[in-house]
C-alpha cells in the first residue's frame, strides 16, 4: 500500500510510460512506416525497439543512481550548476513542444470525426484544461489514474485488433525484408518517434517508489509497447494492404472504423473507439504537461511544483494552433523533433552517464591514495 | 482556506456554465436530419432532360455531376409514423456541391453518417477523372464509412434508384441488402467501398458490381472491369463468379453437370486457389490450382446410377472439372485479351511472393499480363449427396 | 467492565471548562449543581438521612427520564435508608471510609465511581447516571443508572438482505458496540470512547481489531476525531462530513452501515469503525468505491451469484452515470453512432419534440428526481405509489403529449432503476448528481463532451483518498496487489479469499490458512 505522498509505485510508473508512448505513436505509425519502408514496418518496429530499449537503460540507470534527486540535481551535479539550468529550461521547451504538438493532431481527429463544426479552439482549450487539472492534481493522480486505464484501453484495443484481423488477409506483409539498411537508417527517426515519451521517466525518476527496480519495470513497459506497435502495425498492413495505409492520415482510427459486429447491436464501433481514443492520447498529454510543469518547478524553484499547470495552459494553446494546417503542423513537429529529440534522448543522459564514470573511478583513485 | 476553493469552485461553475450556454456548434437534432441510405452518381451532358432551374446551371457547362440522395421521410400519421421514399437530386461541379445546392431546397440537413449504398452511373466511370473525383469524395468523407456498398449501374444511376422495389420500402437498404444477399446467390463481386478502394490504390485496376435496371427491379449481377480508373468492360454473371473464384474470394457457388441428359446441380462448400508462377523467364506461366468441396443436390428419382458408388462419383467429378476448368479458363483469357486487365491477382501474387521478379515486371506488367500463359487445374469433391441414393 | 474509566482517558476535550473542586458540606453543593441546573425543571433533587442515627445527610440527583428510578428504589435508595441502618457504624472512621463503606457493602449497583469536579458529575447525570451526594465528603459518587427507553432492534430499512442477519443498528450507543462485540469476541477488540460536541457531549466509539488495524490511519482517524470543535453531534453525520479528507467531492469518502455484521466484517478486514451515539449508522473508514459496491449478501451467497451480482452493480453504476448523456450526444451530436434502424426510428419518435434532446433529458431527469424526493417523504404506502404511478402515468402522459420520445421514458426509466443498484445510497446520489453533469457535457460537446466528463470524474476519484487509501484501491494497485482484485467486480470463492486487502495491517494480511484446499487435495491423491 502506497501512503507516501509523491510517490507512485513500479507498476504505476510502468503504466504511465506504457501510455505515453501508445498515444504519441498509435496515430500515424502505420502510415509513416508504410511509406518509409512498405511492408517491413514490423521489421523497423523492432529495430526501433531495440535501439529505445538501450536508450531507457541508460536513462534508468541514471535514475537508479541518484535516487530521491531531480532531473536537475543529477544534471547539477553531474555537468556543473549553470549546465542544469539550461538544459532544464530545453527540456521544458522540449516537452512543451512535443505536448502541443500531440494536442493539436489529438484535436484535429476529434473535429475531423466528431466535432466537425466546432472551433478547433475549444477542442484543444478543452482538453489541455483536463491535462492542467490532472497536472495539478500531481504525479499520484497520474499514477492511479495510468493503472486504472491501462486495461481500459488495452484490453478493448486487443479486441479491435483481433476483430479487424479476421478481415484482414496476412499476405499483404509479403514480401518481407525487402528494405535496404540504407532505407531503415532513414526510416529509424520515425520509428523512434513514436516511442517518444519513455524519455520522462528521467524526470519522474525521483517520485518512484523503489527507484532500484526502475530499469525492470521501465524495460517491460517499453518491451510491451513494442509488442503492441508491432501488433497494430500487422493487422493493419493486412488489413489494407501498404499502398491503402499510405493514403490514409489516421489508418488506426480507419482500421478500427471497418470493423464490424454483424448480428451485435453496435453496427459500427466507431463511437466507441472514439472514446477509447480521446482515452489513449488524454493519457499522453497530461503525462507530458506533469512533466513540463515539474521541469519549469524546478528552474524557478517554486514551493508548489505543480504551480505552473495553469500558466502552461495559454502557451499550449498557441504553439498548437502554430501550423496554419496539419501539414504545416506536421512539419512543424518533425523539424522541431529531429533538432530537439537527440539532444534529449542521447547527448544528456550519455554525457550524465560518462560524468558518472568518470566521476566514479576519480573516486575510486581518490580512494585509494588515502 | 475554505473561503477560497469555494470561490475557485464558484469560479470553475461560472466557466463551465458560460462554456454550455455558448457551445453546441454541433448540434443538430436527429429529426432535423435526413438520413441519406442510397447514393447515385451520374455524369450530366447540357441537354440533357432535367428539372428547369438545373437545366440553367447546366447550361454552364461546369456542373457536369447528377447526384440522386434517397432518403426516408418520416410522416406522421395518426398515431403511427409512416416512412416515405424520398429521391432528390441535384447538379454540381463536384459531389460535395450538389449536397450544399441541394441545403437550399431542403428542410433537414443530408446526413451521410448512414449511407449504405453508392451507385454510379456508367458514363462517371468512362471518365477517369470524374471517376477518381468520386472516390475520393467518398474516401476523404469522415462520414461515410468504408463498409458501404459500391456498384456500377449499367445506364444511370438515377434509374436505378428510381426504382421502388417491392420487398423494401427504402432503396437505400434494399441495395445494400441486396449485397448482402450475394453470400448466397454470388452472382457479382462481394465488394464493399473499403475492398474496392484497396484494389484502386495499389493496382488502379478493380472489379465492382455491376448493377442491371429492369423493368420495376433492381439486379445486381456481373462485374464491371475497372482499368486505370476506367472502365474498360462488362463481365457475365457466370465469369465473374469465376473470377471471384480464381480470386479466392468466393466458397459457395453452384455449377451443373450433365450426366446424360440429367442436368445436376452441384453446390460448392469449400473452394481453395492457389496460384504457382511455373516458369519466370521471358515467357511468364502461371498455375492456378483450384480445390473445391460440395454436395450434390439433386439427381434424379429412383436413378439408374448409384450415387454412393465410387466410380460413378468419380465420372461426375472429374466432369465437374472440366467445366469448371473451361469456364475458369474462358474467364481469364477474356480478361488478357479483351479486357487486358489483371484483377485476377496475378500482379499481387508476383509482387508478394516474387519480389525481384516483379521489380522487373513492374513497369510494363499491363503488356505483359495479356501475354501470360494460364494453366487451371481444377479438383473437385463430393462430399455429400443429400438423404437420398 | 473498567467501562467508565475509558471516559476519563478520552476526556481531554472538557478540559477547557473550570472545574469546581466539590464542597466538604452537601448543602454548599447541592446549591452550586442548583445553580448550574437552574430553570432545568426535569432534575430531580432527593434528599434522605442515612445512617442509624439519621446523622448523615445525602442526595441523589438525576435526569427524570434517563436514570432508571426502579434501580434507584431498589438498590440505591432501599440500601441507603433502610439496610443501612442495620449496620452498626464504626464509629469515627465511618466518615473517612464513608466511600468504601457505601461501594463495597451498601450500594448494590454494578458500577460506581467517584469524580472530583462538579463539572463532571454533571456531564455524567445528563448522560442518565445519578449523581450521589454525602455529606463530609468532598467527592462525588456517581451512581451507573442510564435508563431510557429506545427503539429495539430491528431490520435495517436501507441495507435489507434476502439472506443474512436481520439485526440492525438502533440510536442506542451501547446497544450498538454489543451488537458488533458479539460478533468479535476478540480481546483484541478495541472499542475507544470519546465525547464530541461541546454542548451535545455525544458519545463517539472508534472500533478496531488492534492488531490487524494499520495503525496509520487509526492514527489519523484519532487525529482526525480529536480535531473536531462543534457544538453539537446530532447523527453520524455530522461526524462523517467533518473529518472526510476532501469535502468538495460528490463522493462520500465515509461508509456507512446501519448492519452489525456489515461492521463487523470491516473490521475484520483491518477499518476502523466509528460509533456515535444517537446515530444508527456506523462509519467505516477508510472507505474505496469498491467497498461501497458491495452488499453483505454477497459474502452469505455462493461465489459465482455474487460474482454475476458485483458485474451487473458496477454496469449499472456505469448506466446510472453516462446513459442519458449518451442519448443527447448521439441524438444531437452522432447519430451515424447507431444502427440504422434505431437512428429511423428515434427520428420519427422525436419528430413531434419541440425541444432539443438536453432539455427533453433534463426535463424526465428532473422529473424522475422529484418523484423519487417526493416518495421518500411522503410515508410508507403513499411513497411506493407515487413512484409507480408518476413513472407510469407521467412516461406515458408526457408521450402521448409529444414533449419527450418514448426512447428518453426508457432510457430515464433504467438509468432511475439502475441507480437503485447500486448499495450505498450516498454513492448512488452522488453518481446522481453527476449525472447532470453528464447531460450538460453531451449538450455542449456531445461524445468528446461525455469522455471529457469522465476523465473528470476520473480524475477526480483518482486523486480522491480516504484515510490516506487510494479511493478507487485496489483498481489503482492491482498489479502489485493482484490479488486484491478478487473482492472486486468479481467475488472469488471464499476458499480463494486468503489475504485481506491491502490497506490492513501488513503482517496480518493472511486471514486463512488452505486447510480446505489440502483436505481435497489429499482427498484426489487417494
Amino acid at each position: 500500500m502506497n501512503f507516501n505522498n509523491e510517490k507512485v509505485s513500479l507498476s504505476q510508473m510502468g503504466s504511465i510510460l506504457v501510455l505515453t508512448m501508445v498515444g504519441t505513436g498509435i496515430l500515424t505509425l502505420p502510415r509513416s512506416l508504410a511509406e518509409a519502408v512498405g511492408t517491413d514496418g514490423w521489421l523497423l518496429i523492432l529495430i526501433g525497439g531495440a535501439i529505445c530499449i538501450g536508450l531507457l537503460f541508460i536513462h534508468s540507470y541514471i535514475v537508479k543512481s541518484f535516487p530521491g534527486k531531480s532531473y536537475m540535481e543529477i544534471i547539477a551535479c553531474n555537468l556543473s550548476k549553470p549546465v542544469s539550468y539550461v538544459v532544464t529550461a530545453l527540456l521544458a521547451i522540449y516537452f512543451i513542444g512535443l505536448n502541443a504538438f500531440l494536442i493539436r493532431i489529438f484535436s484535429e481527429v476529434v473535429k475531423m470525426f466528431l466535432l466537425l463544426r466546432t472551433p478547433i479552439e475549444v477542442i484543444i482549450f478543452s482538453i489541455v484544461l483536463m491535462a492542467a487539472y490532472l497536472a495539478r492534481q500531481g504525479i499520484e493522480t497520474l499514477g492511479r489514474l495510468a493503472e486504472l486505464l491501462l486495461p481500459l484501453i488495452l484490453v478493448p484495443s486487443l479486441i479491435l485488433f483481433l476483430l479487424a484481423m479476421v478481415g484482414g488477409d496476412i499476405t499483404n506483409l509479403l514480401p518481407a525484408v525487402t528494405t535496404t539498411p540504407k532505407e531503415i537508417l532513414e526510416a529509424l527517426p520515425i520509428v523512434i518517434f513514436s516511442y517518444l515519451g519513455f524519455d520522462i521517466i528521467l524526470i519522474f525518476g525521483i517520485y518512484v517508489n523503489k527507484p532500484n527496480k526502475v530499469i525492470k519495470s521501465s524495460t517491460k513497459a517499453l518491451v510491451f509497447v513494442v509488442l503492441l506497435y508491432t501488433i497494430l502495425n500487422i493487422v493493419t498492413i493486412s488489413t489494407f494492404g501498404e499502398k491503402q495505409t499510405t493514403h490514409l492520415i489516421w489508418p488506426t482510427i480507419s482500421l478500427f472504423k471497418t470493423i464490424e459486429f454483424p448480428g451485435l447491436f453496435i453496427e459500427n464501433v466507431e463511437g466507441f473507439v472514439m472514446a477509447l481514443w480521446v482515452l489513449i492520447v488524454f493519457m499522453s498529454i497530461a503525462p507530458l504537461l506533469l512533466v513540463a510543469t515539474t521541469l519549469l518547478g524546478d528552474l524557478f524553484t517554486v514551493r508548489d511544483n505543480k504551480y505552473f499547470a495553469l500558466p502552461l495552459l495559454p502557451l499550449l494553446y498557441f504553439i498548437a494552433l502554430l501550423g496554419d494546417s496539419l501539414a504545416e503542423a506536421y512539419a512543424y513537429l518533425e523539424k522541431f523533433i529531429n533538432y530537439t529529440a537527440p539532444f534529449v534522448l542521447v547527448i544528456i543522459p550519455v554525457s550524465i552517464l560518462i560524468s558518472m564514470f568518470i566521476r566514479r573511478r576519480l573516486r575510486r583513485e581518490g580512494n585509494t591514495n588515502v | 482556506m475554505f473561503k477560497r476553493t469555494l470561490k475557485k469552485i464558484t469560479l470553475i461553475y461560472i466557466i463551465l456554465i458560460t462554456l454550455f450556454l455558448t457551445g453546441c456548434w454541433d448540434k443538430q437534432e436527429i429529426d432535423d436530419r435526413a438520413f441519406i441510405l442510397a447514393m447515385g452518381i451520374d455524369h450530366v451532358t447540357p441537354g440533357h432532360e432535367g428539372e428547369r432551374e438545373e437545366m440553367e446551371e447546366i447550361l454552364t457547362r461546369k456542373n457536369h455531376y447528377r447526384v440522386t440522395y434517397v432518403f426516408p421521410k418520416q410522416m406522421m400519421g395518426v398515431g403511427e409514423a409512416e416512412m416515405t421514399n424520398v429521391q432528390i437530386s441535384s447538379v454540381g461541379e463536384n459531389v460535395y456541391m450538389t449536397e450544399r445546392q441541394l441545403t437550399t431546397r431542403m428542410d433537414s440537413e443530408l446526413f451521410l453518417g448512414h449511407l449504405k449504398s453508392v451507385v454510379v452511373g456508367e458514363e462517371v466511370v468512362n471518365n477517369p477523372k470524374m471517376f477518381r473525383e468520386v472516390l475520393d469524395a467518398l474516401e476523404k468523407d469522415p462520414f461515410i464509412t468504408r463498409k458501404i456498398s459500391f456498384a456500377i449501374v449499367e445506364g444511370e444511376a438515377k434509374e436505378a434508384l428510381e426504382v421502388e422495389p417491392k420487398l423494401e420500402p427504402m432503396t437505400g437498404q434494399f441495395i445494400a441488402d441486396l449485397f448482402r444477399g450475394r453470400e448466397r446467390t454470388q452472382r457479382a463481386p462481394i465488394k464493399d467501398l473499403n475492398e474496392i478502394l484497396i484494389e484502386l490504390h495499389s493496382n488502379k485496376t478493380a472489379v465492382i458490381p455491376r448493377m442491371v435496371v429492369a423493368e420495376e427491379e433492381l439486379k445486381v449481377g456481373g462485374s464491371a472491369i475497372i482499368n486505370d480508373y476506367r472502365l474498360v468492360g462488362w463481365l457475365g454473371e457466370i465469369e465473374t463468379i469465376m473470377l471471384m473464384l480464381v480470386r479466392g474470394q468466393t466458397t459457395i457457388f453452384n455449377v451443373t453437370v450433365e450426366d446424360g441428359d440429367v442436368v445436376i446441380p452441384y453446390q460448392i462448400t469449400e473452394a481453395e486457389r492457389k496460384f504457382t508462377l511455373v516458369e519466370s523467364g521471358d515467357q511468364l506461366k502461371m498455375r492456378v490450382e483450384i480445390d473445391l468441396e460440395g454436395d450434390i443436390i439433386q439427381h434424379y428419382f429412383n436413378p439408374e446410377n448409384d450415387m454412393l458408388d465410387p466410380v460413378f462419383l468419380q465420372q461426375l467429378q472429374s466432369k465437374i472439372n472440366q467445366k469448371v476448368h473451361d469456364k475458369v479458363a474462358y474467364t481469364i483469357k477474356e480478361l488478357q485479351e479483351k479486357h487486358r486487365t489483371d484483377v485476377v491477382g496475378f500482379n499481387d501474387y508476383v509482387r508478394k511472393h516474387h519480389s525481384k521478379l516483379w521489380k522487373k515486371v513492374e513497369g510494363d506488367w499491363a503488356d505483359i499480363f495479356p501475354t501470360i500463359e494460364v494453366e487451371v487445374v481444377v479438383d473437385a469433391k463430393v462430399r455429400r449427396v443429400g438423404l437420398s441414393k | 467492565m473498567g467501562f467508565w474509566n475509558r471516559f476519563f482517558g478520552g476526556k481531554k476535550k472538557g478540559e477547557d471548562t473550570v472545574k469546581t473542586v466539590p464542597h466538604k458540606s452537601i448543602k454548599k453543593n447541592l446549591e452550586t449543581i442548583k445553580e448550574i441546573m437552574t430553570d432545568c425543571d426535569d432534575i430531580v433533587y432527593r434528599e434522605v438521612e442515612i445512617g442509624t442515627q439519621n446523622e448523615f445527610k445525602a442526595a441523589l440527583i438525576y435526569v427524570d427520564g434517563m436514570a432508571d428510578k426502579m434501580l434507584l428504589n431498589k438498590f440505591v435508595l432501599n440500601n441507603l435508608m433502610v439496610s443501612s441502618r442495620m449496620v452498626e457504624p464504626n464509629g469515627e472512621n465511618i466518615k473517612n471510609q464513608l466511600y468504601k463503606q457505601l461501594k463495597d457493602h451498601t450500594l448494590t449497583v454494578t458500577e460506581l465511581s467517584e469524580v472530583e469536579s462538579i463539572e463532571e458529575a454533571v456531564g455524567f447525570m445528563l448522560s442518565g447516571e445519578t449523581i450521589l451526594l454525602l455529606d463530609n465528603y468532598n467527592k462525588i459518587i456517581i451512581v451507573a443508572s442510564k435508563g431510557f427507553s429506545s427503539r429495539s432492534i430491528s431490520e435495517p430499512s436501507t441495507e435489507t438482505v434476502i439472506r443474512g442477519p436481520r439485526d440492525g443498528f438502533t440510536e442506542t450507543f451501547r446497544v450498538n458496540t454489543t451488537l458488533i462485540r458479539r460478533r468479535i469476541r476478540d480481546s483484541k477488540l478495541k472499542v475507544k470512547s470519546m465525547q464530541i460536541g461541546k454542548r451535545s457531549k455525544t458519545d463517539v466509539a472508534v472500533m478496531y481489531i488492534d492488531d490487524i488495524v494499520n495503525k496509520g490511519i487509526l492514527k489519523e482517524v484519532n487525529k482526525r476525531l480529536k480535531m473536531i470543535d462543534i457544538d453539537t453531534i446530532l447523527d453520524s453525520g455530522y461526524i462523517e462530513q467533518l473529518i472526510e479528507d476532501d469535502w468538495t467531492s460528490p463522493f462520500p469518502q465515509i461508509q456507512n452501515t446501519e448492519r452489525p455484521d456489515v461492521t463487523a466484517s470491516a473490521l475484520y478486514e483491518g477499518r476502523v469503525a466509528i460509533v456515535v451515539d444517537n446515530s444508527p449508522f456506523v462509519l467505516l473508514v477508510p472507505a474505496t468505491i469498491n467497498a461501497m459496491m458491495q452488499s453483505s449478501e454477497d459474502y452469505y451467497e455462493r461465489w459465482n451469484i455474487a460474482s454475476a451480482v458485483r458485474l451487473l452493480r458496477y454496469f449499472a453504476a456505469t448506466i446510472s452515470l453516462i446513459l442519458p448523456s449518451l442519448y443527447v450526444a448521439i441524438t444531437s451530436f452522432h447519430p451515424q453512432m447507431i444502427p440504422t434502424q434505431l437512428a429511423l426510428v428515434l427520428a420519427v419518435n422525436r419528430k413531434t419534440v419541440p425541444f432539443p434532446a438536453i432539455v427533453e433529458a433534463l426535463i424526465m431527469e428532473t422529473t424522475i428526481e422529484l418523484l423519487r424526493e417526493a416518495g421518500v417523504r411522503l410515508p410508507g404506502p403513499i411513497g411506493a405509489t407515487i413512484g409507480i404511478v408518476g413513472g407510469l402515468v407521467i412516461g406515458q402522459a408526457a408521450v402521448e403529449a409529444g414533449i419527450v420520445a418514448p426512447l428518453m421514458v426508457i432510457i430515464v426509466a433504467v438509468t432511475a432503476i439502475a441507480s437503485f443498484a447500486v448499495p450505498s445510497y450516498n454513492v448512488a446520489i452522488g453518481f446522481r448528481l453527476l449525472r447532470f453533469l453528464f447531460i450538460f457535457a453531451a449538450g455542449f460537446l456531445g461524445l468528446y463532451g461525455v469522455m471529457l466528463a469522465i476523465l473528470l470524474v476520473l480524475i477526480h476519484l483518482c486523486s480522491l483518498k480516504s484515510f490516506n487509501v487510494p479511493y478507487l484501491s485496489p483498481f489503482v494497485n492491482y498489479i502489485d496487489e493482484s490479488g486484491d482484485l478478487g473482492d472486486t467486480f468479481i467475488r472469488v470463492p471464499l476458499i480463494a479469499m486468503n489475504n485481506r486487502n491491502a490497506h490492513a495491517n501488513d503482517k496480518q494480511r493472511n486471514r486463512m490458512d488452505d486447510k480446505r484446499k489440502e483436505y481435497f487435495g489429499i482427498e484426489e491423491d487417494k
